[in-house]
């Protein structure tokens, strides 16, 4: 029906957009810590998130594990009354980015409030809210529904929130991608920035949805694992034993920043983002194309987007969710992309000690990617004890390793086909 | 009827986060207490809720000002 487009094409395009990107904040809240060092140690130690769910009692659930964060205050980012009105989701997306937004120094840049965005992603917004509110309806009747459920409910209200407590006018809206959501967002705030929309976007993810209606959905499509009685061992991506997602909860959220304006403030970087790429795989809801065709496709795009050859890259940050299907057509699709390459390449998924964001992982992940090129450290994919013969790239296995990391690529695939790559370098003038 | 300047003084501080002693019964909802259009409707739906009326006659129920007035408004539906 359409001609197949090269990577050729996607170069060609670039040139008209000479501005360039730099990463001046970073905020997180992950199952394994609430801020960017917390988790950069969990990391670092292999620690798993998962545990058996507190938040709701999953008893008569045939998935009763996840990752949740611990110990999460909201009010140390927003004042009771406020955070009342709003859902978990917009408690973790408010507060990674208010930890970006802090980091970067840009409250006191005297910025053009115009010039300034929120882009944050979520893969369902506030699906605790819309359970809770249903049973409101069921008991009680229409009239009880709650004033602030749609604004609760609805997945853009991170952004919507941001902007009223920092004052952002630039561009506002999330982007929803399933659990490329948080990745989406930032490669859309990238291009916002390029083509001069704005010269700041507090940018990235959130996901709140461990839930009984997002856990039992998800347990019905055979998507997590029911590793119940071994939740820390649960997430083991790439390892002949996966048999699925473990759930995770929590926010990653950057300042993206265009590069000069950085410099003339004198801006911390801590990365530069090189490259975008997005795809669609026009195949099925939730299965990946055959062979990996258009997760392939979109780490293709990045990295000619970023100028990349095969051999200018050290680490992938891979998707990598310990499903059976995706981790084996990753690699199928990395291969595809790096040809002899591959053998080479660190490749690791931290969704091992995180758990799977859905929505916020895009975010994570392009934070790890940028940590891991500033620390010269690969975080490692913990749980690997059996080889897989349709996985057989280097995985870093259960060890952080150290190394000269220049260039990463992150992956991020949701359902809905939607394939994204972000490609991030050190920064160099 | 103390009870119902209680309760309602109760849910207004619960709803708004703030020291029951502020909610005086001269004090305007909007202008002194801060609430905006949707705490305004979370409030009026708890009241309903704790008194076990319904407030169908918009017009009235959104007129109501100050505490005194929700508290007077209160008194007489309940009693209805």
């Amino acid at each position: 029906m359409f001609e197949e487009t090269h990577s050729e094409d996607v170069r060609n395009r670039k040139g008209s957009m000479s501005r360039r990107v730099v990463v001046t904040g970073l905020g997180l809240l992950t199952p394994i810590g609430l801020d960017v060092e917390s988790t950069w140690s969990g990391l670092m130690a292999g620690k798993s998130g998962a545990g058996t769910i507190s938040q709701f009692d999953a008893t008569d659930y045939a998935v009763r594990i996840a990752c949740e964060l611990k110990g999460f205050d909201v009010e140390k980012f927003v004042d009771k009354r406020e955070a009342r009105k709003m859902d978990p989701s917009v408690h973790y997306g408010v507060a990674a980015a208010l930890m970006a937004w802090n980091d970067s120094g840009l409250a006191d840049a005297g910025l053009e409030a115009d010039l300034v965005g929120a882009i944050i992603g979520s893969g369902v917004g506030g699906i605790q809210t819309l359970e809770n509110q249903h049973t409101v309806l069921m008991e009680k009747g229409p009239r009880r529904i709650s004033p602030f459920f749609i604004p609760m409910l609805i997945p853009d209200m991170s952004s919507g929130v941001v902007s009223i407590m920092l004052g952002l006018k630039g561009p506002n809206f999330a982007t929803v991608s399933a659990c490329a959501s948080g990745a989406h967002a930032i490669g859309t705030a990238f291009r916002s920035i390029q083509h001069g929309d704005a010269d700041a976007i507090v940018s990235g993810g959130t996901e709140a949805a461990v839930s009984p209606m997002s856990i039992g959905g998800f347990a019905s499509m055979r998507a997590i694992s029911s590793r119940n009685d071994e939740p820390e061992r649960a997430s083991r991506p790439f390892d002949a034993e996966r048999d699925g997602f473990v759930l995770g909860e929590g926010a990653g959220v950057v300042v993206l920043e265009e590069l000069e304006h950085a410099k003339n403030r004198g801006a911390k970087i801590y990365a530069e983002l090189m490259g975008y790429g997005a795809t669609g795989d026009a195949f099925h809801m939730t299965a990946p194309a055959p062979d990996g065709a258009g997760m392939a496709a979109a780490m293709a795009e990045a990295m000619a987007d970023a100028g990349f050859a095969a051999d200018d890259v050290q680490y992938v940050n891979a998707h990598g969710t310990s499903t059976p299907l995706n981790d084996k057509l990753e690699t199928a699709a990395i291969k595809a992309v790096f040809g002899e390459r591959a053998k080479d390449l660190a490749i690791s998924s931290t969704k091992s000690m995180t758990g799977h964001l859905l929505g916020a992982a895009g975010g994570v992940e392009f934070i790890i990617s940028a940590l891991a090129i500033g620390r010269s450290v690969i975080p490692p994919t913990i749980n690997y004890e059996n080889p897989d013969p349709e996985c057989d790239l280097d995985y870093v296995p259960n060890e952080p390793r150290e190394a000269d990391v220049k260039n990463v690529l992150s992956n991020s695939f949701g359902f809905g086909g939607h394939n994204c790559a972000l490609a991030v370098s050190r920064f160099e003038s | 009827m103390a009870d119902v300047a209680g309760k309602v003084k109760q849910v207004i501080a619960e709803k708004l986060q703030i020291d029951a002693e502020q909610v005086t019964m001269e004090a305007m909802i909007v202008e002194d207490l801060g609430a905006d259009s949707l705490e305004q409707a979370d409030i009026l739906f708890s009241l309903e809720d704790e008194f076990g009326i319904t407030a169908d006659d918009t017009d009235e129920a959104e007129g109501l000002k100050t505490v005194a007035d929700i508290v007077a408004y209160l008194e007489k539906k309940v009693s209805a």
